[in-house]
This record gives C-alpha cells, sequence and structure tokens, in this order.
C-alpha cells in the first residue's frame, strides 16, 4: 500500500506539469488577445489616438515580446521571435506571410516600404478615390500573389512607391519552395519561464481583471464549490444508496419501476432549466403563498451585528436549491449503479446462504450486499466528486454562488490566464488526491485488493 | 443501518427546518441595488467600466458633469463653468485656456480643502506613461499647462497648446483624486506637469520612483481596498461577486447644495452581485432587491404588466446613449455598391423589431448621432421596410434573376454569380433574431444570407482587422459630451487599428469632419454635424436601427427618478417614501 502510495504521489508532479504546459500553450492558441482585453477594460478603444502606444506598454509589461518556451521548432527560414514585433497587426502580417513561405528578411523590407508608403500616402487628410483604394489594399492585403497582382495594375501601380513594389516582387521572388526544420534555442528570456519561475516561488501572479493576487481569489472561490460538491455528493449517496439497494432487491416491482422513472426524470432535465423552475415557482408568492417553500437564493450578505449562528442559517438555507439540483442529477446513475450491483449480488451463494439461514431482506441487504455493492460505488463517487468541482458552472451562475466554476468561465472569457492556470492546477491536484483517496478506500473495503496490492 | 423512509424523513426536516424563508432584514435606511457583475475595480482613471461607473460615481466626482435631467455639462466641485479664451501671445499663442475655482466648501473626508495641488496630481497622474490611465491620456496629452493662482490655491487655469474639440470636457470632467490619499509619500510633488509627457517617456520608464509609483496607484490595494473621493458615499466593504456597501458620510460638505452628484440619500447602498436575471428577479419579487435595471425587454414587459407588482413597483425605461446598427464592410465587392447597401436596409421591418424584441420601447435611427442630441439631424427619415424598393435598388446594382431560378445573379468577370451574402453574429439574443429576420425578407427577394455564428473576439480578430466581413450586428456606444467624436468616419481611420471599421470613405464627410475643430459657431457646426449625418445617411455606409432604452425597475419604497446619463438613475437622489412593498 505504501510503495502504490508513493507512486502515486510521484507521479503527482509530472502530471500536473504536462497540465500547465499543455493549458499554457492552449492559451496562446485562443484568438483572444489579452493586450487588447485588458485596453477595452481600461477604456482604451479603437477610437483612442493612443491606442498604439498603450498596445505596446502593456504587451511589453506582459512580457508578450519574448518567446513563448525554451525551444522551438520551426522552419528555417522563419525568424527566432515573430513575438517581438510588438505592432499588432505588422505582426499578424508577418505571420500571415511566413505561412505563405516567404523568408523573415523580404517580410522586414515589406514591412518598412509599406509603412513608409503608408506615412506618406495618408499624410493628405482628404484621399482621393483611387488613393483610398491603394491604400485599402496595401493595409489589408496579405496574400502575396493578390500584392503581386496590384503592381502590375496601371492605375493602382502607378500611386505606388518603388520601394514597395521592389519589396512586393521581392516576397514573391524569395519565396522558399523547400525548407527544413531547424531548431531554435532561447534560453531563459521567455514567457514559461517567467511565469513558471513565479509560480514555483508559490506566485500565482495578480489577475489582469481585477488586480487581486490569484491566490487568495481561488481560495475563496474553492471554498464555495467545495462545500457545494461535497454536501451535494453526500446527500446524493445518503438518497441513492437505500432506493438502489432497495430497487435491486424488489427488481421488477413497482417500486422498482417507479423509482426508476422518476430519477430518471430529474435526470434527463437541463440543469440550467430546472434551476430556473425551482427559483420562479418556489421561492416567491407569484403562484400562491404555499408554494413559496424555499428562500431566494443570491444573497450573501451580511449585516452589521448578525449572529454567526443567524449567519449560519441564513446561508445555508440558501444552499439547499443548488443542492438539490446537483443531487437531481447525480440520484439517477448512482441509484441504478447500486441496483444493478445488488441485482448481480443476490444470486450469488453468499446471499443464498443468508436467505437459507433464514435472515431478514433488511439484514441481507445492509449487513452481506452492501459491503460488495460499495465497491463500485467508489470508484464512481470519486470521479463524481471531481467531475462536479468543475462542473458546478451552470448551478453557480444561476443560484449566484461565487465559486471556482463562475470564477473560471469569467476568467477565460477575459483571458486573464493566470487565474485560469490557478484553477486547473486546483483542479488537477484535487482530481488527483480524490482519485488517490477513492483507491485507498477500494483496497479497505476490498481484501483482496489490499493482498494484491502488498504482493506487487 | 437506518431505513430509507427515515433518511428520507431527516432530510425533508432539514429542508423544512432550513427554509424559513428569512431573508436579509431590511431598513428604510438601506438600498439594496442589483449588480450584473463584480465592477472587478473602483478605480475611474484607470477603470472606466460601466458596471464599476455604478458605484463610484457616489465616491468619485469629477469638477463638472453632465446635468442627468438637462444632460447638459455644469459645475460639480468647481463654482462655474469656465469660459474658453484665446490665448493670443506668449509660449502658448494660439492656444486656449480655462479659469477654474473649486468651491470654497470643497473638502476632503480629512477635511482638508480640495486645492489646484488635487487637480495638478490628477493630472500628473493621467499623463504618467505608467499609469492605466491611457483612456483619459488621450484627452489630457493635449493640456500643456497648468498655472495655479498665487493669491488662491482653489483657483487655477488650464492651458491647452491649441483649440481642441473636447478640450472642456479634458479640462473639467475628470474625477478628481485626493492627493494626499492616492501620493501620501509626495512623489509626483518632485515632478513638475510639463515634464510628465510622451517626448519624456523613456526617461520616466528609467525612474525607480516612478515606477514603483505607477505599480502601487494600477495596483488591488487603490482598486478595491482604498477608494476615496470627494462623492457623497464611501466604500464599507466589498465581498468579492457577492456585495458592495456604501455609507453616507458623515458632515459632508455639500449638504446643502443642490447638485445631484453631492446629494446624500440612502444611509447605505447595498449593491447584491447576481449574474443571473431570474434570480434576480425572485429577490425583488420577494423585496430583497430594491432596484433593478437592464432588465430583458420580455422580463421587463412581465413585471411591467403584472398587476400586483404595479402597486409594489415603479417601472422606468429613459433613453440610452447607444445605438443598435449593422456594420456594412463598404469595402467588399458586393457591398461597395450604394444600392445593394440601400436594398439591405429596405429588407428590415426595424419597427416590427423594436415592437417584437424591445416591447416599443426604442427610438429609431437614421445616423450616428443618437436622436436625444442637438446635432442629430432629424430630417433624415427612416428606411422603411419595403420588398419593392429592395428588388429596384438591386436591380439598379445590376443584381437580377438571369437564370429564372428564383436567385439574383450577376455576371461579374465573365463569371455568372448569386447574390449571396454573409452576416457574422455572436451569440447574442438581438443579433440572432435580426439575422434571421434579414435572411427571411432577403430569401423574397432572391438574396441568400448566410449566418455565421462566431465569438466576438475571434470576429474582430479575423474580420474587423481583416476587413473580411460583408455584415455584422454591433452597438454604437455613445457619450454625452455636446461634439461627437466622428473620426471613425474619416477615411484616413480605415486602417486595421482605426476606428473606421467598415472602410467608409467620403472626402466630402472628411472636409466636413476637419472643418469641426476649425468651426467655432455653434450654429454652424451643428450644420455641420448634420450635413456629415446627411452624407453618411445617402451612402448608406450602416444600417442604423434603432437606440434602445433603459429598463429599470424600482420598489415605491423610494421615490425614484430614472436619467438618459448611464447608469440610468442615481440611487443617492432616491428618498425613502414609506409605502410600497411590505417588507
Amino acid at each position: 500500500m505504501l510503495i502504490f502510495l508513493l507512486k502515486r504521489i510521484f507521479l503527482f508532479v509530472p502530471t500536473l506539469l504536462l497540465i500547465v504546459i499543455l493549458a499554457f500553450f492552449l492559451s496562446k492558441m485562443t484568438p483572444a488577445d489579452p493586450v487588447e482585453t485588458m485596453l477595452q477594460m481600461q477604456g482604451v478603444t479603437q477610437d483612442n489616438n493612443r491606442s498604439k502606444q498603450e498596445y505596446a506598454r502593456i504587451y511589453q509589461l506582459l512580457h508578450l515580446d519574448k518567446p513563448d518556451f525554451y525551444f522551438s521548432v520551426i522552419p528555417d527560414f522563419y525568424p527566432d521571435n515573430v513575438s517581438q514585433i510588438i505592432h499588432q497587426d505588422n505582426r499578424h502580417l508577418a505571420k500571415s506571410l511566413l505561412k505563405q513561405r516567404i523568408p523573415y528578411r523580404s517580410i522586414l523590407q515589406y514591412l518598412n516600404a509599406k509603412d513608409a508608403f503608408l506615412t506618406t500616402a495618408m499624410a493628405d487628410t482628404i484621399l482621393s478615390k483611387t488613393l483610398s483604394t491603394v491604400i485599402h489594399k496595401v493595409q489589408f492585403e496579405n496574400n502575396v500573389d493578390q500584392l503581386v497582382q496590384m503592381t502590375k495594375i496601371r492605375d493602382t501601380s502607378d500611386l505606388l512607391d518603388e520601394s514597395l513594389v521592389n519589396a512586393i516582387v521581392n516576397m514573391e521572388q524569395s519565396r522558399k519552395s523547400i525548407y527544413y526544420p531547424t531548431f531554435r534555442w532561447h534560453g531563459l528570456d521567455n514567457q514559461f519561464h517567467y511565469w513558471i519561475k513565479n509560480l514555483l516561488k508559490g506566485d500565482f501572479g495578480i489577475s489582469s481583471k481585477d488586480s487581486r493576487q490569484v491566490l487568495p481569489k481561488v481560495s475563496i472561490a474553492m471554498t464555495w464549490t467545495l462545500l457545494l460538491t461535497i454536501l451535494s455528493l453526500v446527500f446524493s449517496i445518503l438518497i441513492s444508496v437505500p432506493f438502489g439497494l432497495w430497487s435491486g432487491m424488489k427488481e421488477g416491482s413497482f417500486f422498482d419501476k417507479a423509482n426508476r422513472t422518476l430519477w430518471l426524470i430529474f435526470y434527463a432535465i437541463p440543469v440550467f432549466w430546472l434551476a430556473s423552475m425551482l427559483i420562479i415557482y418556489f421561492t416567491s408568492d407569484r403562484f400562491g403563498s404555499w408554494m413559496h417553500i424555499f428562500p431566494t437564493p443570491g444573497l450573501w450578505y451580511v449585516p452589521d451585528g448578525q449572529s454567526v449562528l443567524k449567519s449560519f442559517f441564513s446561508f445555508s438555507n440558501q444552499l439547499i436549491l443548488p443542492i438539490l439540483v446537483l443531487i437531481a442529477n447525480d440520484i439517477a446513475p448512482l441509484s441504478t449503479l447500486i441496483r444493478n450491483n445488488v441485482i448481480e449480488q443476490k444470486s450469488k451463494p453468499y446471499v443464498l446462504m443468508a436467505i437459507a439461514k433464514g435472515l431478514s431482506i433488511r439484514q441481507i441487504l445492509y449487513k452481506h450486499i452492501l459491503p460488495n455493492v460499495m465497491l463500485p460505488l467508489i470508484t464512481v463517487v470519486g470521479g463524481r466528486f471531481a467531475a462536479s468541482m468543475s462542473g458546478a458552472l451552470i448551478v453557480e451562475v444561476i443560484f449566484n454562488i461565487p465559486g471556482m466554476g463562475r470564477l473560471m468561465f469569467d476568467s477565460i472569457y477575459a483571458a486573464d490566464w493566470n487565474v485560469v492556470f490557478a484553477i486547473l492546477m486546483v483542479l488537477a491536484v484535487i482530481a488527483m488526491l480524490v482519485l488517490t483517496i477513492s483507491d485507498i478506500l477500494y483496497a479497505w473495503a476490498d481484501p483482496r485488493i489490499r493482498t494484491k496490492s502488498i504482493q506487487l | 443501518m437506518m431505513r430509507p423512509k427515515y433518511i428520507l424523513v431527516i432530510f425533508l426536516f432539514t429542508i423544512g427546518f432550513l427554509s424559513c424563508k428569512n431573508q436579509i432584514e431590511i431598513t428604510e435606511s438601506t438600498i439594496h441595488i442589483w449588480l450584473k457583475k463584480d465592477p472587478d475595480k473602483l478605480h475611474p482613471l484607470i477603470f472606466p467600466n460601466p458596471v464599476s461607473r455604478e458605484i463610484y460615481q457616489y465616491i468619485h466626482v469629477p469638477l463638472a458633469d453632465y446635468n442627468p435631467k438637462t444632460l447638459a455639462l455644469e459645475p460639480v466641485l468647481i463654482k462655474e463653468m469656465p469660459i474658453e479664451k484665446a490665448i493670443d501671445s506668449g509660449t502658448y499663442a494660439g492656444g486656449v485656456a480655462f479659469e477654474l475655482e473649486f468651491k470654497n466648501e470643497a473638502k476632503w473626508d480629512d477635511g482638508s480643502p480640495i486645492t489646484v495641488k488635487d487637480y495638478l496630481f490628477t493630472m500628473k497622474v493621467i499623463n504618467l506613461p505608467m499609469t492605466d490611465a491611457g483612456n483619459y491620456r488621450d484627452f489630457t496629452s493635449n493640456i500643456k499647462d497648468i498655472v495655479p493662482d498665487p493669491s488662491n490655491d482653489r483657483k487655477f487655469t488650464v492651458i491647452f497648446g491649441h483649440a481642441y474639440l473636447l478640450s472642456l470636457e479634458a479640462a473639467v470632467n475628470i474625477p478628481l483624486y485626493p492627493k494626499y490619499i492616492y501620493d501620501h509619500l509626495n512623489v509626483l510633488d518632485d515632478y513638475d506637469f510639463k515634464d510628465i509627457t510622451d517626448e519624456n517617456k523613456e526617461q520616466l520608464q528609467k525612474d525607480v520612483k516612478l515606477v514603483q509609483f505607477a505599480e502601487t496607484f494600477n495596483s488591488a490595494a487603490f482598486s478595491r481596498e482604498i477608494v476615496s473621493g470627494a462623492g457623497p458615499y464611501k466604500l464599507v466593504s466589498w465581498t468579492a461577486d457577492q456585495n458592495i456597501v456604501l455609507e453616507k458620510k458623515a458632515d459632508y460638505w455639500a449638504d446643502d447644495i443642490d447638485i445631484a452628484e453631492l446629494q446624500q440619500g440612502p444611509d447605505k447602498m447595498i449593491f447584491h452581485i447576481i449574474p443571473d436575471e431570474v434570480t434576480a428577479i425572485a429577490q425583488l419579487r420577494n423585496g430583497g432587491l430594491d432596484v433593478i435595471n437592464e432588465l430583458s425587454a420580455k422580463a421587463y414587459s412581465e413585471l411591467e404588466n403584472d398587476p400586483v407588482l404595479k402597486e409594489k413597483f415603479d417601472f422606468f425605461h429613459p433613453a440610452l446613449i447607444k445605438q443598435y446598427y449593422i456594420l456594412l464592410n463598404n469595402s467588399d465587392e458586393i457591398l461597395k455598391d450604394r444600392n445593394v447597401r440601400k436594398a439591405l436596409a429596405h429588407l428590415l421591418d426595424v419597427n416590427g423589431i423594436i415592437k417584437n424584441f424591445e416591447e416599443g420601447k426604442a427610438t429609431r435611427t437614421t445616423g450616428p448621432i443618437h436622436p436625444l442630441k442637438k446635432t442629430n439631424n432629424t430630417d433624415l427619415l427612416p428606411i422603411n421596410y419595403d420588398l419593392d424598393s429592395a428588388r429596384v435598388l438591386l436591380y439598379n446594382a445590376g443584381w437580377e434573376d438571369s437564370n429564372l431560378d428564383g436567385k439574383l445573379d450577376k455576371n461579374i468577370k465573365g463569371k455568372l454569380i448569386n447574390l449571396e451574402i454573409e452576416i457574422l453574429i455572436t451569440g447574442q439574443e438581438l443579433g440572432k433574431n435580426i439575422a434571421l429576420l434579414l435572411q427571411e425578407n432577403a430569401r423574397k427577394v432572391g438574396m441568400d444570407i448566410k449566418i455565421t455564428e462566431k465569438d466576438m473576439k475571434l470576429i474582430r480578430a479575423e474580420n474587423v482587422r481583416t476587413r473580411k466581413f460583408q455584415l455584422i450586428p454591433s452597438i454604437l456606444s455613445q457619450d454625452l459630451q455636446k461634439w461627437d467624436d466622428l473620426s471613425r468616419w474619416v477615411s484616413t481611420n480605415n486602417t486595421p487599428d482605426g476606428g473606421n471599421e467598415i472602410s467608409y470613405s467620403n472626402q466630402e464627410v472628411d472636409a466636413l469632419i476637419n472643418k469641426i475643430p476649425l468651426t467655432h459657431d455653434e450654429v454652424e457646426r451643428i450644420a455641420i454635424y448634420k450635413e456629415i449625418q446627411y452624407h453618411i445617411y445617402q451612402d448608406q455606409a450602416c444600417i442604423f436601427l434603432y437606440a434602445p432604452e433603459e429598463r429599470m425597475v424600482v420598489s415605491k419604497s423610494w421615490k425614484a427618478s430614472a436619467t438618459a446619463k448611464r447608469p440610468g438613475y442615481l440611487a443617492n437622489t432616491f428618498t425613502f417614501a414609506g409605502v410600497g412593498i411590505v417588507k
């Protein structure tokens, strides 16, 4: 058992690292530009004359001008680091031209010629229709063939300056037909290193959304989600175990059929709909005061001087509906699992022996069958716990619970990657811990597994 | 092991015990307001976000602000509105100056008077390139000097290097920060206002003292913990994603001054952060909330038509300074023809959209200026839903059903092309509905509309910045300022990062927009604005739809009023009515 545990713990670190690296590169692939998101939050729009300067400032502040990782494997005509182009549109254009197999040197020549042309051409405050069209083409066209085509049309090419035409022709002529992959070492001055270095010091950084330290922010959210998940699982087990046991024991009876149908109906109802219906019908006097059974969720305010006990009850009664919604979704799979296992167990010789001994059904169920059906339940509950931690989003939004699901959703939307990475790591650690614990419980519940692991 | 029925009984008992419907205690001194999301920061200079504004407007006040009733810029912290004076000689010849003086009573929370030092500090902090105040820097960088009056530390002159359209707003519509709190170490005292400029950017960025100051100023400490201004309320607590509590300041200096922004109403304001509308409405019904705004049209109409609720709540729908429109890419091969753009406008039944999706609460628009503004050209008539006119316009553009397959086509470069247009939408319900309506009507005239749903960030990155789009429903947000900035309609701003996202180009419009700052006569300037709208209307650069209205419900316990100024109300002006909802 000790070796098994050590092995599990030993696997924690590489698994976490893998998750972190994967998440880091996935974040790089998202279309959202974190700088644009931050500028938007600061009220700097495209109409702002200083938007380029502000973009450059934040871009460098976030180290986005550095390479992504310690090394890269790229085609031989690529630059070491295309992210060093701070100007957003030139960077996108360079990336697009690189994909068209244009060597970086030719791209730089083109970018310089293009900027020089645009500065001169747009110096005039009122542009003629033809010049406007040419400027538009130069600004937005990123296809080399189309650019070359433009230089061949007389009306257009007359308005272009010589260096720009030369740069376009040069791009076409220098286009690579054969290229090789190359390995580039970027050293420690890269984005991932800056982040992981702070992480190893225990610094998860600050949230780009509200400038708060990430760790306390995630911890508060985690408390809510843990509370919700644990409570819902406890109630799910408390309800599904007896229902599953009796349903299995009375297979085919009215109770069995009614039990399965009822929980399946709850399971089939979409969570957001069930949650909204419960709020609409059971939290106000709108449909009669007798329907007003539950407190309206969503207010977590503690007035000054309110006693701890009163606060506890006002908070805990608001958790009833979210827990009900979560367990409504959990009971069907859990009770079905138990029921099916009971059906399988009840024809086993030890049950027949117990019946022959004259034990009551309740004794057979709880003393003999239950320990045996607990084994698959432990695995399933472990898995559901980990899944519930990350899957409580809808419930958290509708019932206004400031948990991790809501935080994760808001952070992804705001490209607040420091928070997203921290949540991913917390979820990964919790998932690994829960699965390890369920393995231990499994071994504890089944002596055969214990013996097997000792023998190993 | 317990029997299942016992467990069930215990479970039901627990529910029954805990479900005693106890709500928070509500008194007449406290108002409960709905917030859709956490405001993240309460720091107007670096975070001028509309949600944040709903709260910081009671804490931070500017020197002058837009009157919630008249919508005109009026004094708040200053004695009177300054008059623009042209500078004819000296260092700043060609520039303009404004003389300002703070009210004698104006003071900070520690009792110290509000002086020119606070104004200088606020302006320095904005212009410091390392702070996140980039939004304001665009305006204040035009200020060349701030000259204190040697005999009166409440009086000073703000000098602009040249006549600038929004110079008055740049000088006075800035939230004033108390220097003694935000720069208690007097770091910025060592630097002259004139030295904190773009020209000295590199030098300033190397100054460790300034870098550290900027980091602190941008930090959560000054955005969430220490939040202080000259407004009538102070921040008491902020529980992230749950609630924010503001409290009336004791012995407030503006008690006897009749200015909306400085009024004190409820003793306490509690903003409850509830992302889900259904939950918020349930709270409103049960008396947990007194104010909810930005309601969906459907929910608002349902509440408004509920006879029980009518007795408990007041319903407001003031105009909103924004409008919905459809971006048309004027450089697109098909849409560069004005006739096609006009035909598209005729295909939309905007009145029907207002009736069905806004419950009739909106005003039609015909151009980029909001209908509430003086500069709006009221002579322009909204384009009607008219399929026949659309057909004629498309025919004039060369689109006809030549092969009689029921679809319009045109021979372009030797190829017969069917008329197909793509509309890009996000997940927003309204955009989706508008796209579907357009698709249905377009089919009637033989045009195919393809609807593509994408994330807004993706649309911006892949389509707008590259001008690879045809139609995008969007929102045109506007401010209350008297003179709208129309630079997004100038052809030189048709750059990937420029505001002219639709590649609109009209030499006459360019010339007129350039003429605005040089025209000082108000009547003449208004005429220019109207002429610009006329050209944009004639070109059908975009399809202007309508300006929606705010949808707000307030408990009758409070005597409330609404305004077109965001967020549609000022809770500090509410007084307890003592009637209405029984709590």
